[in-house]
């Protein structure tokens, strides 16, 4: 991109030429971002209309300082927090269990493609699939997840050790019976 | 523990941090709808304000034009006095010119008020204090005139001050006049007695008649010119109001048929009409409207069913072998039941009467479920109109014919989803979404018949299409237009 601040002040000025070339640079990143988060692709579809529209009504208040595309990434990841305070009822659950931990080997993690791993956490229950990005992708630490989703400290943590234990095991249990049937 | 972690957050960071995937095309269009939906809305913000703007200043236009013609008795009066007291200087010269005795015929006839006064409240001894009143003014007057007699070089000054208080003297009087004709018939008598000698001294029969002539007129252009202007009016308004709606092909997925494009209400208010000139007037009011969204669902055969409900009882099964029975998608979450239709979606409060849920027939999505009944869907929008419309003089006559155009302001009071089906209309919840204020513009031809100089009926055939989507979801474009008569009568003040 070559002249992307002149591209953020053109479409800050609500020129829609300007707004049509950030969407089409930043769409396919943001949209990998948005299926994260969601249940399926509608839903995914939805959190990318809305973020974008958050994105240009808010692009005058960018102020060139970090990176643009972390901005809007950071936007996005709001507004599908945003529907899931929406549409999910919030029960403190303190959930430390011990699970089964069933080993993940090189050749089942060679065998991954990102749209495997993709469709495992869309199956996620959605408080579980949430702590999950924001702990592991993004990179919060518990105690901001717990301010951005109103939940507690502790029932970040449990969310994803039962989520890294679901997401484990469906793993092995999906590649690595393939794995098995090779070997065998 | 800690490295089986690491490793499988490694593995899903590593693979998914960068993912990317292309979006479908239709989600930019969608983009660029919503953005100039906003700034529509925000253009109806201010036409917002302004229709109710002028819908305040027109309120406040009447409010003072009513005051303003109770206080009309008083304003006649004064100026009555007015013109007296503006005919006095004329007289004053005349007297001036002359000799002094001139001067005391003018005055004397004040003075002998006395006599006859005293006389006729010796005779009658309940007379009121209103009358006694009347002695201490004429008292006063007649003590200014004693000092005029003292001094000749002063009588001028005196006399003319004397005149004046006569004058004041002779306006209460007609005032008191006006109440005592109502409630005291001797006293009445009374001051009739003593405004007759006393007008009949101080100004000529010619100059009372033009005075009185003066007042007549003036009172009646005040009339004229007050109330011409001004028609306030009841109006009943049968309408038909047809659907007009797009939806997403998501939304429309799961939505519910629309049962009729049309839907006849009524509704009604009262409307202030101000005339700005010959041509041109402008109206406002109050008005009530409702409009109405019926909705149907798809009949399946059970053969194609493959899906029965859990464990069947004797009811359910007569249903499923029903030759056709209806099914409406719902979708369930955190234990709400919604329904996608034409104007919105219907959060279910109350499922209808033998209205049964179930899973989905065709979508493994848990969230999508069926609503199988025989009931047909009903929502109904009250909404609070306020107008602002611009009329037309055509034909200004005894047949009157305008062209009318305008916007309206309407506000939503109820929004209420019922269920029609043989056992009765049952209120099941309400449209979500709904937009609490909306915008329409108006368009028609209105045609009016004076039935006496004050009263017209009027027949106005009306188009009125809305703006912007009543409902405020994004996958909903709902906008119906109205096609309505509004019949009634209107009284032109």
């Amino acid at each position: 991109m070559k002249d992307l601040k002149q591209i953020i002040i053109d479409s800050a000025a609500g020129k829609t030429k300007a707004q049509a070339r950030l969407y089409q640079y930043l769409a396919p990143k943001m949209f990998g971002v948005c299926l994260r988060y969601s249940k399926d692709e509608t839903e995914a579809e939805d959190n990318l209309q809305d973020g974008f529209l958050k994105v240009f009504e808010k692009i005058g208040s960018f102020r060139h300082e970090g990176a643009f595309e972390g901005w809007v990434r950071r936007i996005m990841v709001n507004v599908a927090l945003e529907r899931y305070r929406k549409n999910h009822l919030m029960h403190p659950v303190e959930d430390m269990g011990i699970y089964d931990e069933p080993e993940l080997n090189d050749n089942i993690i060679a065998e991954l493609s990102a749209r495997d791993l993709l469709k495992i956490i869309n199956e996620l229950p959605p408080r579980y699939r949430m702590v999950f990005n924001l702990y592991v992708i993004e990179g919060m630490n518990h105690q901001e997840i717990a301010d951005e989703m109103k939940i507690s400290v502790g029932t970040s943590k449990s969310n994803l050790a039962r989520a890294r234990g679901i997401l484990r095991d469906k793993v092995v249990k999906v590649f690595g019976e393939t794995e098995n049937n090779y070997s065998a | 523990m800690k490295k089986n972690n690491d490793q499988l957050d490694e593995l899903f960071r590593s693979k998914l941090e960068n993912f990317e995937q292309e979006p479908p095309s239709y989600i930019w269009s969608r983009i660029q709808e919503q953005q100039t939906g906003a700034k529509r809305r925000a253009i109806f913000g201010y036409l917002k304000a302004a229709g109710i703007a002028a819908a305040v200043l027109l309120a406040f236009l009447l409010g003072w034009q009513l005051q303003h013609s109770h206080e009309t008795d008083v304003p006649v009066l004064t100026e009555q006095n007015e013109a007296v007291e503006r005919s006095l200087p004329k007289s004053e010269e005349v007297v001036g010119d002359e000799s002094t005795d001139e001067l005391n015929e003018v005055k004397d006839p004040v003075l002998n008020q006395e006599a006859p006064i005293f006389a006729e409240s010796d005779l009658k001894n309940d007379e009121t204090q209103i009358a006694n009143n009347e002695e201490a003014r004429i008292n006063t007057a007649a003590s200014y005139s004693a000092i005029a007699d003292a001094s000749k070089d002063e009588r001028q000054i005196a006399n003319s001050g004397n005149r004046k208080q006569e004058t004041k003297s002779f306006s209460l009087l007609r005032l008191i006049g006006v109440e005592l004709d109502d409630s005291f018939k001797k006293q009445a008598r009374l001051v009739e007695t003593n405004r007759n000698s006393q007008t009949e001294s101080l100004l000529s029969q010619v100059e009372l008649s033009m005075i009185e002539e003066n007042a007549r007129l003036l009172a009646a252009n005040k009339q004229n010119v007050e109330s011409a202007g001004w028609q306030v009016g009841a109006m009943l308004t049968p309408g038909f109001a047809v659907s007009q709606s797009s939806q997403s092909k998501e939304y429309a997925s799961a939505m519910t048929y629309d049962k009729s494009s049309e839907n006849l209400n009524v509704g009604g208010g009262i409307s202030v009409e101000y005339k700005t000139n010959k041509r041109w007037s402008v109206q406002s009011g109050v008005f009530y409207s409702k409009l109405g969204q019926t909705s149907s669902n798809q009949a399946y055969r059970s053969s194609d069913l493959f899906y029965s409900p859990a464990s069947p009882t004797e009811g359910d099964q007569s249903l499923v072998d029903d030759v056709g029975f209806f099914n409406t998608a719902v979708a369930v979450r955190s234990g709400e039941v919604t329904m996608n239709t034409a104007a919105g979606v219907i959060a279910i409060e109350n499922l209808p009467t033998n209205a049964k849920l179930s899973s989905g027939f065709e979508s493994a999505d848990a969230n999508r479920n069926i609503l199988l009944t025989e009931t047909e869907f009903e929502q109904d929008f009250e909404y609070i109109e306020i107008p602002l419309i611009f009329r037309y003089q055509l034909v200004d006559a005894v047949f009157k014919m305008q062209l009318l155009g305008g916007f309206n302001t309407s506000v939503l009071v109820g929004n209420e989803a019922y269920a029609n089906s043989q056992d009765g209309r049952q209120r099941i919840g309400e449209t979500r979404d709904m937009n609490s204020v909306n915008y329409s513009t108006s368009f028609g031809l209105g045609f009016g018949y004076g039935i006496t100089d004050k009263i017209s009926v009027r027949i106005e055939p009306q188009v009125k299409h809305f703006l912007g989507s009543l409902n405020s979801n994004s996958s909903v474009d709902y906008k119906p237009y109205t096609v309505g008569v509004f019949t009634g009568l209107t009284y032109e003040f």
